[in-house]
């Protein structure tokens, strides 16, 4: 490589350097707008569920913060491998075909290793052993319903695993039962170590042999978050509980990773007590009430006799614009300003209407409700999770006052109201 | 005192950049084909589009990434009455604030707070503003104070570009402005019913 090039490009990339520095820190804030401590206190209260609530945000928030510190320290770990090792040899290496082929291998392995490593240290971290159910029409091309399991997965990182259980009667997603793929997963693996074998002529055996560690190991990460995501844990009448136990049983062990909504489902038959022992097991209920069928409309019946309304979340899709909700927003905070109008319900009247009949104004009083938005992407579904997971977190401390109320010592002394104060 | 329009009519995404980040493209991949052009990296004018092109856009994506973040961050802690982003409170007694930019000598404008009360409309610049920018405009009693809605601006690449949505004119003895808030028309109307209810507080001070 001519020196000239090198000098050329090492004085680009420190001038590139030097100005983001000078940017970083021309713009670095000394000091927070809010700590975490006032905002927790502002958001939840001082009253001993309003501490539990907050020791929980801010344990949500810790997770977080960790899981992007050690992603961003795995990064640059695999970055300083890659230029010390793979990158000394490759500048001594002749120019040629071979040093191209080398260099793109490893700039391979780099970077599904970053990927990797930061899918797993997330996944690890934000998997936690509480368990939020989601009860909703289940539509095939109604593409928009479908928005609230991802909104909710959202919402639930560092928090809770969300799930929800579909009848045998829709045909939406993949035809074949996670549980099943799962358990046949090791063959295609095995079978891809053919690869290597043939590619160790070309470009090494060391090389051809972390390229097939690389690639498994982020198909492992990536496909069990894509197969989670559009797969089913299906079982048939005889097994459904034991299904069901074992999800409940390895979301409570904080088994696998965090990899968004899970999805089960289960024969007609049965699929009214599989609601019913996930409504049991729930920390935390949410119920779609944008579209109310009449299997809707028994799960919100049995929500209401089995669940305290406290950790009851009502959501419906809203089908205004930003413009228009921001709009409304305007008009409600007018309202209350200078009195002029009177303060609007934020629930849309055929809402109400369809809630009517189904529960007591008073269960639904004690309820929250929440619209959520027309945007499929991740925009969207950071809005909303912006609001829903401070309504998750006091669902959980509510469960856990309740809980210590009646079990003192359930609970790990981690997480007390006490050590908030301290 | 309360703030008059909701934390949610201030955006929170960085696609409010997005307009002004696809005219940089091209502008940065100019510089960039430049750059390579010009012997430093010894490139084919195809390899130096692509480069250029490639190295624009990242650089765009990259520095609207790194700056939307501290915008946010900036507008919570001025919408917050947080001091170390909206200055101290001016002495005096104030109903409400308005957090929005204001232009002394167009196109530049600089953001702060205004301040409504019945003896004084002020407006403070935030204090990450850069030092000489960090001024204080004090429009004199609210009696005096009149604002009106002013459309968006004739020329097509201000429209495009700038504030599409138009801006407000506040008017006193003492001082003139322009001033861009992100729902002009939510905020012309909360302003008026504002200063009329300061209006209506002070006739009964008057009385007495």
């Amino acid at each position: 490589v001519p020196t000239d090039q090198i000098l050329s490009l090492a004085v680009q990339a420190t001038l590139s350097l030097g100005a983001y520095l000078l940017y970083h820190f021309a713009t670095r804030d000394t000091r927070p707008p809010m700590t975490m401590q006032d905002a927790a206190a502002v958001l939840f209260g001082k009253s001993p569920a309003g501490l539990r609530a907050a020791a929980i945000f801010l344990e949500q928030m810790r997770r977080m913060r960790n899981a992007r510190i050690a992603g961003r320290i795995a990064m640059w770990a695999v970055i300083a491998w890659a230029v010390l090792v793979p990158g000394r040899n490759l500048l001594e290496m002749e120019t040629g075909n071979n040093q191209l082929l080398l260099a793109s291998t490893f700039i391979y392995i780099s970077v599904g290793l970053i990927v990797t490593l930061k899918g797993l240290i997330a996944g690890r971290w934000y998997l936690q052993p509480r368990l939020v159910l989601i009860l909703r029409r289940f539509r095939r091309r109604e593409r928009r319903y479908a928005v609230i399991a991802d909104n909710v997965a959202e919402a639930c990182r560092g928090l809770a695993v969300p799930i929800t259980i579909q009848d045998s009667s829709f045909r939406g997603a993949l035809p074949v039962g996670l549980n099943l793929m799962r358990q046949w997963m090791g063959i295609p693996f095995t079978l891809s170590l053919l690869l290597p074998i043939r590619a160790a002529g070309a470009i090494g055996i060391p090389a051809a042999l972390s390229v097939w560690v690389v690639s498994c190991a982020a198909v492992a990460v990536y496909g069990n978050r894509l197969l989670v995501r559009l797969g089913v844990f299906q079982a048939g009448v005889s097994e459904y509980a034991r299904v069901l136990d074992h999800l409940i049983r390895n979301v409570r062990r904080r088994r696998w990773l965090y990899a968004g909504t899970r999805s089960m489902r289960f024969p007609d038959e049965v699929w009214r007590d599989a609601i019913e022992i996930a409504i049991r097991e729930a920390d935390a209920v949410v119920i779609d009430v944008s579209d109310v069928s009449e299997a809707v409309a028994w799960e919100i019946a049995t929500v209401e006799r089995l669940t305290p309304p406290e950790r009851v979340l009502i959501v419906w899709y809203d089908e205004r614009t930003e413009a228009e909700r921001i709009r409304a927003l305007q008009a409600q905070h007018s309202a209350e300003l200078f009195g002029d109008r009177p303060v609007e319900d934020p629930v849309p009247a055929h809402i109400r209407q369809a809630l009517s009949g189904l529960v007591t104004p008073e269960w639904l009083g004690r309820c929250c409700l929440l619209p959520y938005e027309r945007k499929r992407g991740r925009a969207g579904a950071i809005a909303f999770a912006a609001e829903a997971t401070t309504v998750l977190v006091r669902f959980f401390a509510h469960k856990e006052v309740e809980l210590e109320a009646a079990h003192p010592s359930v609970l790990q002394p981690g997480v007390s109201a006490d050590n908030l104060g301290r | 005192m309360t703030n008059l329009l909701v934390r949610e009519a201030y955006p929170r995404s960085w696609l409010l950049h997005s307009r002004r980040s696809l005219c940089a493209i091209p502008i940065f991949s100019l510089y960039f084909g430049a750059l390579g052009g010009a012997g430093a990296l010894e490139l084919g004018w195809v390899d130096d589009a692509i480069f250029g092109a490639f190295m624009g856009a990242l650089f765009v994506v990259m520095f609207a990434g790194a700056v939307w973040p501290v915008t946010v961050r900036i507008t919570d802690g001025l919408y917050y009455g947080n001091e170390d982003y909206s200055g101290p409170v001016p002495s005096g007694s104030f109903e409400y604030r308005l957090v929005c930019a204001l232009t002394r000598k167009f196109p530049y404008s600089v953001g702060g707070v205004l301040y409504l009360g019945r003896g004084r409309v002020i407006f403070i610049a935030h204090r990450k503003n850069w030092r000489p920018d960090r001024y204080t405009i004090d429009f004199g009693p609210s009696a005096g104070f009149t604002i009106a809605r002013r459309e968006r601006p004739s020329q097509w690449y201000l429209r495009w570009l700038h504030r599409p949505e138009g801006y407000l004119e506040f008017r006193s003895p003492s001082a003139t402005a322009q001033v861009y808030v992100p729902t002009p028309d939510a905020a012309f109307e909360a302003l008026q019913k504002a200063l009329d209810k300061l209006a209506s507080q002070d006739l009964p001070a008057r009385a007495n």
